[in-house]
Protein backbone atom coordinates (compact mmCIF):
# COMPACT_ATOMS: atom_id res chain seq x y z
CA UNK A 1 0.00 0.00 0.00
CA UNK A 2 1.32 3.41 -0.91
CA UNK A 3 -0.04 6.92 -1.03
CA UNK A 4 0.35 8.59 -4.38
CA UNK A 5 1.56 12.09 -3.57
CA UNK A 6 1.07 13.61 -7.01
CA UNK A 7 -1.77 11.44 -8.26
CA UNK A 8 -1.34 9.43 -11.44
CA UNK A 9 -2.13 11.74 -14.31
CA UNK A 10 0.00 11.58 -17.42
CA UNK A 11 3.27 13.13 -16.34
CA UNK A 12 3.75 11.43 -12.95
CA UNK A 13 2.23 8.25 -14.40
CA UNK A 14 4.88 8.24 -17.12
CA UNK A 15 7.65 8.39 -14.50
CA UNK A 16 6.02 5.61 -12.48
CA UNK A 17 5.34 3.35 -15.48
CA UNK A 18 8.89 3.75 -16.74
CA UNK A 19 10.15 2.62 -13.32
CA UNK A 20 7.75 -0.34 -13.43
CA UNK A 21 9.04 -1.36 -16.85
CA UNK A 22 12.62 -1.27 -15.50
CA UNK A 23 12.16 -2.79 -12.06
CA UNK A 24 9.01 -4.90 -11.97
CA UNK A 25 7.36 -5.38 -15.38
CA UNK A 26 4.89 -7.87 -13.90
CA UNK A 27 3.60 -5.57 -11.13
CA UNK A 28 -0.08 -4.80 -10.76
CA UNK A 29 -1.62 -1.61 -9.39
CA UNK A 30 -5.11 -0.86 -8.12
CA UNK A 31 -7.20 0.79 -5.45
CA UNK A 32 -7.54 -0.98 -2.09
CA UNK A 33 -10.28 -3.55 -2.64
CA UNK A 34 -10.55 -2.64 -6.33
CA UNK A 35 -9.48 -4.34 -9.55
CA UNK A 36 -5.76 -4.38 -10.28
CA UNK A 37 -4.34 -3.47 -13.68
CA UNK A 38 -0.95 -3.98 -15.29
CA UNK A 39 1.34 -1.24 -14.00
CA UNK A 40 3.58 -1.40 -17.10
CA UNK A 41 0.67 -0.01 -19.17
CA UNK A 42 0.40 3.76 -18.82
CA UNK A 43 -3.05 3.72 -20.44
CA UNK A 44 -4.28 1.24 -17.82
CA UNK A 45 -2.73 3.31 -15.02
CA UNK A 46 -4.35 6.49 -16.37
CA UNK A 47 -7.70 4.69 -16.54
CA UNK A 48 -7.53 4.28 -12.74
CA UNK A 49 -7.60 8.10 -12.45
CA UNK A 50 -5.69 8.11 -9.13
CA UNK A 51 -5.93 11.52 -7.46
CA UNK A 52 -3.22 13.19 -5.35
CA UNK A 53 -3.14 11.70 -1.86
CA UNK A 54 -5.04 8.52 -2.82
CA UNK A 55 -3.92 5.10 -1.59
CA UNK A 56 -2.95 2.45 -4.10
CA UNK A 57 -2.03 -1.22 -3.74
CA UNK A 58 0.97 -2.61 -5.58
CA UNK A 59 1.34 -6.35 -6.04
CA UNK A 60 4.05 -8.41 -7.68
CA UNK A 61 6.61 -11.15 -7.13
CA UNK A 62 9.55 -9.02 -5.94
CA UNK A 63 9.03 -7.19 -2.64
CA UNK A 64 12.17 -5.06 -3.01
CA UNK A 65 11.14 -3.57 -6.32
CA UNK A 66 7.61 -2.99 -5.03
CA UNK A 67 9.10 -1.05 -2.10
CA UNK A 68 11.08 1.07 -4.54
CA UNK A 69 7.95 1.76 -6.59
CA UNK A 70 5.99 2.63 -3.45
CA UNK A 71 8.73 5.03 -2.37
CA UNK A 72 8.59 6.65 -5.80
CA UNK A 73 4.82 7.15 -5.55
CA UNK A 74 5.13 8.56 -2.05
CA UNK A 75 7.81 11.10 -2.92
CA UNK A 76 7.33 12.09 -6.54
CA UNK A 77 6.13 15.66 -6.75
CA UNK A 78 3.91 17.08 -9.41
CA UNK A 79 5.83 19.61 -11.41
CA UNK B 1 -10.04 42.30 -21.60
CA UNK B 2 -12.67 42.38 -24.31
CA UNK B 3 -12.08 40.56 -27.55
CA UNK B 4 -13.89 38.51 -30.09
CA UNK B 5 -13.60 34.76 -30.11
CA UNK B 6 -14.45 31.97 -32.51
CA UNK B 7 -17.15 29.36 -31.97
CA UNK B 8 -16.25 26.38 -29.87
CA UNK B 9 -13.49 24.61 -31.73
CA UNK B 10 -13.44 20.86 -31.77
CA UNK B 11 -10.87 18.94 -33.76
CA UNK B 12 -12.66 17.48 -36.73
CA UNK B 13 -11.62 14.08 -38.05
CA UNK B 14 -12.63 13.85 -41.70
CA UNK B 15 -14.27 10.49 -42.23
CA UNK B 16 -11.94 9.15 -44.88
CA UNK B 17 -11.00 5.48 -45.11
CA UNK B 18 -8.33 4.31 -42.67
CA UNK B 19 -5.74 2.84 -44.96
CA UNK B 20 -2.66 3.09 -42.75
CA UNK B 21 -2.26 0.01 -40.50
CA UNK B 22 -3.07 0.69 -36.84
CA UNK B 23 0.43 -0.19 -35.61
CA UNK B 24 1.98 2.23 -38.12
CA UNK B 25 -0.49 4.98 -37.12
CA UNK B 26 0.43 4.47 -33.45
CA UNK B 27 4.13 4.56 -34.32
CA UNK B 28 3.58 7.86 -36.16
CA UNK B 29 1.68 9.23 -33.18
CA UNK B 30 4.50 8.21 -30.82
CA UNK B 31 7.14 9.87 -32.99
CA UNK B 32 4.92 12.94 -33.44
CA UNK B 33 4.93 13.45 -29.64
CA UNK B 34 8.64 12.59 -29.33
CA UNK B 35 9.50 15.11 -32.06
CA UNK B 36 7.41 17.84 -30.46
CA UNK B 37 9.02 17.13 -27.08
CA UNK B 38 12.46 17.75 -28.62
CA UNK B 39 11.73 21.40 -29.34
CA UNK B 40 9.13 22.11 -26.63
CA UNK B 41 9.80 24.21 -23.53
CA UNK B 42 10.83 22.08 -20.55
CA UNK B 43 7.45 22.20 -18.81
CA UNK B 44 5.75 20.86 -21.95
CA UNK B 45 8.36 18.28 -22.93
CA UNK B 46 7.64 15.95 -20.00
CA UNK B 47 3.93 15.98 -20.84
CA UNK B 48 4.57 15.28 -24.51
CA UNK B 49 6.93 12.40 -23.64
CA UNK B 50 4.19 10.98 -21.42
CA UNK B 51 1.89 11.06 -24.43
CA UNK B 52 4.53 9.39 -26.61
CA UNK B 53 4.58 6.68 -23.96
CA UNK B 54 0.78 6.34 -24.23
CA UNK B 55 1.12 5.84 -27.99
CA UNK B 56 3.74 3.14 -27.38
CA UNK B 57 1.89 1.44 -24.49
CA UNK B 58 2.50 -2.33 -24.94
CA UNK B 59 -0.90 -3.33 -23.57
CA UNK B 60 -2.72 -0.77 -25.72
CA UNK B 61 -0.89 -2.08 -28.78
CA UNK B 62 -1.82 -5.67 -27.87
CA UNK B 63 -5.48 -4.69 -27.67
CA UNK B 64 -5.22 -2.84 -30.99
CA UNK B 65 -3.65 -5.92 -32.61
CA UNK B 66 -6.36 -8.24 -31.39
CA UNK B 67 -9.17 -5.89 -32.48
CA UNK B 68 -7.50 -5.45 -35.90
CA UNK B 69 -7.06 -9.22 -36.19
CA UNK B 70 -10.79 -9.53 -35.51
CA UNK B 71 -11.43 -7.50 -38.65
CA UNK B 72 -11.86 -3.91 -37.32
CA UNK B 73 -10.42 -1.16 -39.53
CA UNK B 74 -7.35 0.58 -38.03
CA UNK B 75 -9.16 3.73 -36.76
CA UNK B 76 -11.85 1.73 -34.98
CA UNK B 77 -9.28 -0.69 -33.56
CA UNK B 78 -7.37 2.24 -32.04
CA UNK B 79 -10.48 3.86 -30.55
CA UNK B 80 -11.79 0.49 -29.36
CA UNK B 81 -8.53 -0.44 -27.61
CA UNK B 82 -8.47 2.78 -25.57
CA UNK B 83 -12.11 2.14 -24.73
CA UNK B 84 -11.49 -1.45 -23.63
CA UNK B 85 -8.71 -0.28 -21.28
CA UNK B 86 -11.20 2.16 -19.74
CA UNK B 87 -9.11 5.21 -20.64
CA UNK B 88 -11.17 6.76 -23.44
CA UNK B 89 -12.28 9.65 -21.19
CA UNK B 90 -8.73 10.63 -20.21
CA UNK B 91 -7.93 13.81 -22.17
CA UNK B 92 -4.27 12.92 -22.70
CA UNK B 93 -5.17 9.47 -23.97
CA UNK B 94 -7.93 10.93 -26.13
CA UNK B 95 -5.50 13.40 -27.71
CA UNK B 96 -3.17 10.50 -28.62
CA UNK B 97 -6.08 8.43 -29.94
CA UNK B 98 -7.43 11.30 -32.07
CA UNK B 99 -4.04 11.98 -33.60
CA UNK B 100 -3.40 8.27 -34.23
CA UNK B 101 -6.81 7.97 -35.92
CA UNK B 102 -5.94 10.97 -38.13
CA UNK B 103 -2.64 9.28 -39.03
CA UNK B 104 -4.47 6.03 -39.80
CA UNK B 105 -6.61 7.97 -42.27
CA UNK B 106 -3.52 9.49 -43.84
CA UNK B 107 -4.34 12.94 -42.42
CA UNK B 108 -2.38 15.52 -40.45
CA UNK B 109 -4.16 16.33 -37.18
CA UNK B 110 -5.77 19.75 -37.31
CA UNK B 111 -4.37 22.60 -35.14
CA UNK B 112 -6.53 25.15 -33.30
CA UNK B 113 -7.78 27.82 -35.73
CA UNK B 114 -5.95 31.12 -36.06
CA UNK B 115 -8.10 33.99 -37.36
CA UNK B 116 -4.98 36.18 -37.45
CA UNK B 117 -6.09 38.80 -34.94
CA UNK B 118 -6.16 38.92 -31.12
CA UNK B 119 -8.92 36.60 -29.98
CA UNK B 120 -10.17 34.31 -27.26
CA UNK B 121 -9.73 30.68 -28.24
CA UNK B 122 -12.84 28.73 -27.26
CA UNK B 123 -12.41 24.97 -27.59
CA UNK B 124 -14.13 21.75 -26.61
CA UNK B 125 -10.84 20.67 -25.07
CA UNK B 126 -7.16 21.44 -25.59
CA UNK B 127 -4.16 19.19 -25.15
CA UNK B 128 -0.56 20.07 -24.33
CA UNK B 129 0.34 19.70 -28.01
CA UNK B 130 -2.52 22.00 -29.01
CA UNK B 131 -1.14 24.63 -26.63
CA UNK B 132 2.20 24.55 -28.45
CA UNK B 133 0.35 25.18 -31.72
CA UNK B 134 -1.38 28.22 -30.28
CA UNK B 135 0.00 31.53 -31.52
CA UNK B 136 0.82 33.32 -28.29
CA UNK B 137 0.78 36.71 -29.99
CA UNK B 138 -2.86 36.43 -31.09
CA UNK B 139 -4.48 34.20 -28.48
CA UNK B 140 -5.21 36.55 -25.60
CA UNK B 141 -7.50 34.22 -23.67
CA UNK B 142 -8.63 30.59 -23.62
CA UNK B 143 -11.88 28.91 -22.62
CA UNK B 144 -12.52 25.18 -22.81
CA UNK B 145 -15.68 23.18 -22.26
CA UNK B 146 -13.80 20.14 -20.90
CA UNK B 147 -10.65 19.82 -18.84
CA UNK B 148 -9.66 21.44 -15.60
CA UNK B 149 -7.23 23.89 -14.05
CA UNK B 150 -4.66 21.16 -13.49
CA UNK B 151 -4.75 19.74 -17.01
CA UNK B 152 -1.49 19.90 -18.93
CA UNK B 153 -2.83 22.47 -21.33
CA UNK B 154 -3.97 24.64 -18.41
CA UNK B 155 -0.54 24.47 -16.83
CA UNK B 156 1.03 25.51 -20.13
CA UNK B 157 -1.48 28.34 -20.57
CA UNK B 158 -0.45 29.64 -17.15
CA UNK B 159 3.23 29.39 -18.01
CA UNK B 160 2.50 31.33 -21.21
CA UNK B 161 0.59 33.90 -19.09
CA UNK B 162 -2.55 33.47 -21.20
CA UNK B 163 -5.66 34.16 -19.08
CA UNK B 164 -7.73 31.02 -19.31
CA UNK B 165 -10.52 28.94 -17.85
CA UNK B 166 -10.21 25.22 -18.51
CA UNK B 167 -13.39 23.26 -17.91
CA UNK B 168 -16.01 25.99 -18.27
CA UNK B 169 -19.05 24.18 -19.76
CA UNK B 170 -20.95 27.45 -20.35
CA UNK B 171 -18.39 28.40 -22.98
CA UNK B 172 -20.24 26.15 -25.44
CA UNK B 173 -23.00 28.76 -25.42
CA UNK B 174 -20.70 31.46 -26.85
CA UNK B 175 -21.20 32.60 -30.41
CA UNK B 176 -18.46 33.28 -32.92
CA UNK B 177 -17.43 36.92 -32.67
CA UNK B 178 -19.15 37.43 -29.34
CA UNK B 179 -17.34 39.71 -26.91
CA UNK B 180 -15.75 37.79 -24.07
CA UNK B 181 -14.52 39.29 -20.84
CA UNK B 182 -12.13 37.09 -18.89
CA UNK B 183 -11.48 38.43 -15.43
CA UNK B 184 -8.15 37.27 -14.12
CA UNK B 185 -8.70 36.22 -10.53
CA UNK B 186 -5.89 36.34 -8.03
CA UNK B 187 -4.01 33.07 -8.09
CA UNK B 188 -3.34 32.65 -4.39
CA UNK B 189 -6.90 31.99 -3.22
CA UNK B 190 -5.93 29.93 -0.21
CA UNK B 191 -2.68 31.70 0.58
CA UNK B 192 -2.76 33.55 3.82
CA UNK B 193 -0.38 36.18 5.01
CA UNK B 194 -0.03 37.64 8.46
CA UNK B 195 0.53 41.35 8.75
CA UNK B 196 0.87 43.45 11.87
CA UNK B 197 -0.89 46.55 10.65
CA UNK B 198 -4.49 46.98 9.65
CA UNK B 199 -4.81 49.06 6.50
CA UNK B 200 -8.08 50.12 4.90
CA UNK B 201 -9.12 48.10 1.85
CA UNK B 202 -10.69 50.61 -0.52
CA UNK B 203 -12.42 50.05 -3.83
CA UNK B 204 -11.53 50.99 -7.40
CA UNK B 205 -14.80 52.06 -8.97
CA UNK B 206 -15.68 52.52 -12.63
CA UNK B 207 -19.44 51.97 -12.62
CA UNK B 208 -22.60 52.08 -10.52
CA UNK B 209 -22.39 48.29 -10.27
CA UNK B 210 -18.87 48.58 -8.82
CA UNK B 211 -20.15 51.13 -6.32
CA UNK B 212 -23.01 48.88 -5.23
CA UNK B 213 -20.65 45.96 -4.67
CA UNK B 214 -18.04 48.13 -2.97
CA UNK B 215 -20.62 49.58 -0.57
CA UNK B 216 -20.95 46.19 1.12
CA UNK B 217 -17.29 45.19 1.28
CA UNK B 218 -14.98 48.21 1.04
CA UNK B 219 -13.75 50.64 3.69
CA UNK B 220 -14.17 53.48 1.18
CA UNK B 221 -13.30 54.44 -2.36
CA UNK B 222 -9.61 54.67 -3.20
CA UNK B 223 -10.04 55.36 -6.89
CA UNK B 224 -13.16 56.66 -8.60
CA UNK B 225 -12.41 56.60 -12.32
CA UNK B 226 -14.43 59.57 -13.55
CA UNK B 227 -13.87 59.15 -17.28
CA UNK B 228 -16.50 56.40 -17.28
CA UNK B 229 -19.07 58.98 -16.16
CA UNK B 230 -17.84 61.75 -18.45
CA UNK B 231 -19.25 64.21 -19.38
CA UNK B 232 -21.80 63.79 -16.59
CA UNK B 233 -20.16 65.46 -13.59
CA UNK B 234 -22.72 64.32 -11.02
CA UNK B 235 -20.92 61.90 -8.70
CA UNK B 236 -23.30 62.30 -5.76
CA UNK B 237 -25.58 59.28 -6.39
CA UNK B 238 -22.56 57.04 -6.73
CA UNK B 239 -21.06 58.19 -3.46
CA UNK B 240 -24.23 58.06 -1.34
CA UNK B 241 -23.31 54.64 -0.03
CA UNK B 242 -19.96 55.90 1.24
CA UNK B 243 -21.19 58.45 3.73
CA UNK B 244 -18.55 58.94 6.44
CA UNK B 245 -16.00 56.88 4.54
CA UNK B 246 -12.93 58.11 2.68
CA UNK B 247 -13.41 58.79 -1.03
CA UNK B 248 -10.72 59.66 -3.55
CA UNK B 249 -11.81 60.92 -6.93
CA UNK B 250 -9.36 60.77 -9.79
CA UNK B 251 -9.86 63.57 -12.26
CA UNK B 252 -10.31 62.75 -15.92
CA UNK B 253 -7.74 60.45 -17.48
CA UNK B 254 -8.39 61.30 -21.12
CA UNK B 255 -6.07 61.43 -24.08
CA UNK B 256 -5.91 63.85 -26.98
CA UNK B 257 -7.44 61.33 -29.36
CA UNK B 258 -10.98 62.64 -29.18
CA UNK B 259 -11.23 61.77 -25.52
CA UNK B 260 -10.29 58.19 -26.25
CA UNK B 261 -9.14 56.50 -23.06
CA UNK B 262 -7.13 53.98 -25.01
CA UNK B 263 -4.84 56.40 -26.75
CA UNK B 264 -1.06 56.34 -26.74
CA UNK B 265 -0.01 55.56 -23.16
CA UNK B 266 3.02 57.82 -23.61
CA UNK B 267 1.05 60.59 -25.28
CA UNK B 268 -0.98 63.59 -24.23
CA UNK B 269 -3.15 61.93 -21.61
CA UNK B 270 -4.03 62.23 -17.94
CA UNK B 271 -2.82 65.46 -16.39
CA UNK B 272 -1.05 66.40 -19.64
CA UNK B 273 -4.40 66.49 -21.39
CA UNK B 274 -5.96 68.51 -18.58
CA UNK B 275 -3.11 71.04 -18.64
CA UNK B 276 -4.00 71.54 -22.30
CA UNK B 277 -7.71 71.79 -21.40
CA UNK B 278 -7.77 73.61 -18.01
CA UNK B 279 -11.48 74.49 -18.43
CA UNK B 280 -12.36 70.81 -18.39
CA UNK B 281 -10.45 70.29 -15.15
CA UNK B 282 -11.97 73.41 -13.56
CA UNK B 283 -15.50 72.27 -14.41
CA UNK B 284 -14.80 68.87 -12.88
CA UNK B 285 -13.15 70.25 -9.75
CA UNK B 286 -16.06 72.67 -9.28
CA UNK B 287 -18.52 69.76 -9.54
CA UNK B 288 -16.50 67.78 -6.99
CA UNK B 289 -16.39 70.77 -4.63
CA UNK B 290 -20.20 71.07 -4.89
CA UNK B 291 -20.55 67.51 -3.48
CA UNK B 292 -20.18 69.19 -0.10
CA UNK B 293 -18.57 66.19 1.50
CA UNK B 294 -15.00 65.43 2.50
CA UNK B 295 -13.29 64.11 -0.58
CA UNK B 296 -9.76 63.72 -1.89
CA UNK B 297 -8.88 64.46 -5.48
CA UNK B 298 -5.93 63.14 -7.42
CA UNK B 299 -4.42 63.56 -10.85
CA UNK B 300 -3.38 60.75 -13.20
CA UNK B 301 -0.22 60.53 -15.27
CA UNK B 302 1.87 63.01 -13.29
CA UNK B 303 5.52 62.97 -14.31
CA UNK B 304 7.10 66.09 -12.83
CA UNK B 305 7.05 68.25 -9.70
CA UNK B 306 5.63 71.04 -11.83
CA UNK B 307 2.70 68.80 -12.87
CA UNK B 308 2.01 68.04 -9.22
CA UNK B 309 2.26 71.65 -8.09
CA UNK B 310 -0.02 72.84 -10.92
CA UNK B 311 -2.70 70.28 -10.08
CA UNK B 312 -2.58 70.95 -6.33
CA UNK B 313 -3.01 74.69 -6.85
CA UNK B 314 -6.01 74.14 -9.19
CA UNK B 315 -7.64 71.83 -6.66
CA UNK B 316 -7.04 74.22 -3.75
CA UNK B 317 -8.46 77.11 -5.74
CA UNK B 318 -11.76 75.18 -5.64
CA UNK B 319 -11.52 74.70 -1.89
CA UNK B 320 -10.46 71.07 -2.23
CA UNK B 321 -7.89 70.72 0.51
CA UNK B 322 -6.75 67.14 0.00
CA UNK B 323 -5.04 67.03 -3.37
CA UNK B 324 -2.77 64.20 -4.39
CA UNK B 325 -1.22 62.60 -7.42
CA UNK B 326 -0.95 59.15 -8.86
CA UNK B 327 2.54 57.79 -9.04
CA UNK B 328 2.56 55.66 -12.17
CA UNK B 329 5.49 57.10 -14.07
CA UNK B 330 9.01 56.13 -12.95
CA UNK B 331 10.10 59.80 -12.96
CA UNK B 332 7.41 60.60 -10.40
CA UNK B 333 8.46 57.66 -8.22
CA UNK B 334 12.11 58.73 -8.37
CA UNK B 335 11.16 62.32 -7.43
CA UNK B 336 8.62 61.26 -4.77
CA UNK B 337 10.20 63.41 -2.05
CA UNK B 338 9.90 66.57 -4.12
CA UNK B 339 6.42 65.71 -5.39
CA UNK B 340 5.07 64.84 -1.94
CA UNK B 341 6.39 68.21 -0.72
CA UNK B 342 3.81 69.99 -2.90
CA UNK B 343 0.79 67.63 -2.61
CA UNK B 344 -1.11 66.00 0.27
CA UNK B 345 -0.84 62.34 -0.66
CA UNK B 346 0.24 59.93 -3.37
CA UNK B 347 -1.39 56.81 -4.79
CA UNK B 348 0.76 54.36 -6.70
CA UNK B 349 -0.89 53.03 -9.87
CA UNK B 350 0.87 49.74 -10.37
CA UNK B 351 -0.59 48.91 -13.79
CA UNK B 352 1.05 51.84 -15.57
CA UNK B 353 4.08 51.86 -13.30
CA UNK B 354 4.84 48.29 -14.40
CA UNK B 355 4.37 48.96 -18.10
CA UNK B 356 6.51 52.10 -18.01
CA UNK B 357 9.23 50.65 -15.78
CA UNK B 358 9.61 47.47 -17.83
CA UNK B 359 8.91 49.29 -21.12
CA UNK B 360 6.29 46.64 -21.93
CA UNK B 361 2.91 47.69 -23.31
CA UNK B 362 -0.10 46.38 -21.41
CA UNK B 363 -1.93 46.01 -24.71
CA UNK B 364 0.60 43.60 -26.16
CA UNK B 365 -0.32 39.98 -25.46
CA UNK B 366 3.20 38.78 -26.20
CA UNK B 367 4.51 40.95 -23.37
CA UNK B 368 2.06 39.67 -20.76
CA UNK B 369 4.83 38.01 -18.76
CA UNK B 370 6.38 41.45 -18.19
CA UNK B 371 3.25 42.73 -16.45
CA UNK B 372 4.65 41.79 -13.06
CA UNK B 373 4.19 44.23 -10.21
CA UNK B 374 6.49 42.13 -8.04
CA UNK B 375 9.43 42.72 -10.36
CA UNK B 376 12.32 44.01 -8.21
CA UNK B 377 12.51 47.25 -10.22
CA UNK B 378 8.85 47.99 -9.52
CA UNK B 379 9.10 46.97 -5.88
CA UNK B 380 12.09 49.28 -5.40
CA UNK B 381 10.15 52.20 -6.86
CA UNK B 382 7.17 51.42 -4.64
CA UNK B 383 9.47 51.20 -1.63
CA UNK B 384 11.02 54.59 -2.50
CA UNK B 385 7.65 56.29 -2.71
CA UNK B 386 6.46 54.80 0.59
CA UNK B 387 9.72 55.84 2.27
CA UNK B 388 9.28 59.37 0.92
CA UNK B 389 5.75 59.44 2.35
CA UNK B 390 7.05 58.31 5.74
CA UNK B 391 9.72 61.04 5.72
CA UNK B 392 7.18 63.82 5.25
CA UNK B 393 4.28 62.17 7.07
CA UNK B 394 1.97 61.99 4.05
CA UNK B 395 -0.07 58.93 3.11
CA UNK B 396 0.95 56.70 0.21
CA UNK B 397 -1.56 54.17 -1.07
CA UNK B 398 -1.54 51.64 -3.91
CA UNK B 399 -4.45 51.46 -6.31
CA UNK B 400 -3.35 49.08 -9.06
CA UNK B 401 -4.86 45.70 -9.82
CA UNK B 402 -1.79 44.07 -8.29
CA UNK B 403 -3.28 44.79 -4.86
CA UNK B 404 -5.99 42.23 -5.66
CA UNK B 405 -3.44 39.44 -5.24
CA UNK B 406 -3.47 38.61 -1.51
CA UNK B 407 0.22 37.74 -1.44
CA UNK B 408 1.16 40.99 -3.15
CA UNK B 409 -1.24 42.95 -0.96
CA UNK B 410 0.56 41.54 2.08
CA UNK B 411 3.89 42.60 0.57
CA UNK B 412 2.59 46.14 0.09
CA UNK B 413 1.33 46.28 3.67
CA UNK B 414 4.72 45.06 4.80
CA UNK B 415 6.36 47.85 2.84
CA UNK B 416 4.18 50.32 4.74
CA UNK B 417 1.35 51.51 2.46
CA UNK B 418 -1.40 53.54 4.16
CA UNK B 419 -4.22 51.88 2.24
CA UNK B 420 -4.90 49.56 -0.67
CA UNK B 421 -7.46 50.18 -3.36
CA UNK B 422 -8.55 47.29 -5.52
CA UNK B 423 -11.38 45.95 -7.63
CA UNK B 424 -14.38 45.42 -5.32
CA UNK B 425 -14.74 41.84 -6.51
CA UNK B 426 -11.41 40.98 -4.85
CA UNK B 427 -11.80 42.83 -1.56
CA UNK B 428 -13.43 39.99 0.41
CA UNK B 429 -10.82 37.58 -0.83
CA UNK B 430 -7.92 39.82 0.19
CA UNK B 431 -9.56 40.56 3.52
CA UNK B 432 -9.93 36.84 4.22
CA UNK B 433 -6.45 35.98 3.04
CA UNK B 434 -4.70 38.54 5.19
CA UNK B 435 -4.61 37.84 8.89
CA UNK B 436 -4.26 41.05 10.85
CA UNK B 437 -2.02 40.18 13.71
CA UNK B 438 -0.86 43.03 15.91
CA UNK B 439 2.62 42.48 17.20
Amino acid sequence: MAISKAGLHARPASVFVKAVQNWAPGALIGRPGGDAVQARSIVSVLALDIQPGESVVLTGPDADSLDKLAALLETEEDK
Amino acid sequence: MIISGPVVWKRTLPDSAATVPAREAMRRAASYFEDRAETAPAEAAAMLRAQAMIAADPLLLEHIDSLAAGGLPPDRAIAGAAESLGAAANLDVRDVVERAIAFSRGLTPESPPDPGFPHVLVAQSLSAADMLDVDRTTVVGILTVEGGPTSHAAILARSFAIPSIFGYPESRLLQDGQLVHIEVAPAATQATATVSRRVPLLANISSAADAALAATVADGVGLLRTEFFHPDLNYAPLLEAFHGKPVTIRVLDLSDREGDRDGDPLGVRGLRYLRAHPDLLDAQLAAIARLGRPVSVMAPMVSTVDDARWFASRARSHGLTDAGVMIEVPSAALCADEILAVVDFASIGTNDLVQFTLAASREHAALASYQDASHPAVLRLIEMVIAAGNRCGKPVSVCGEAAADPAFAATLIGLGVSSLSLTPAAISLVRKAILWHPR
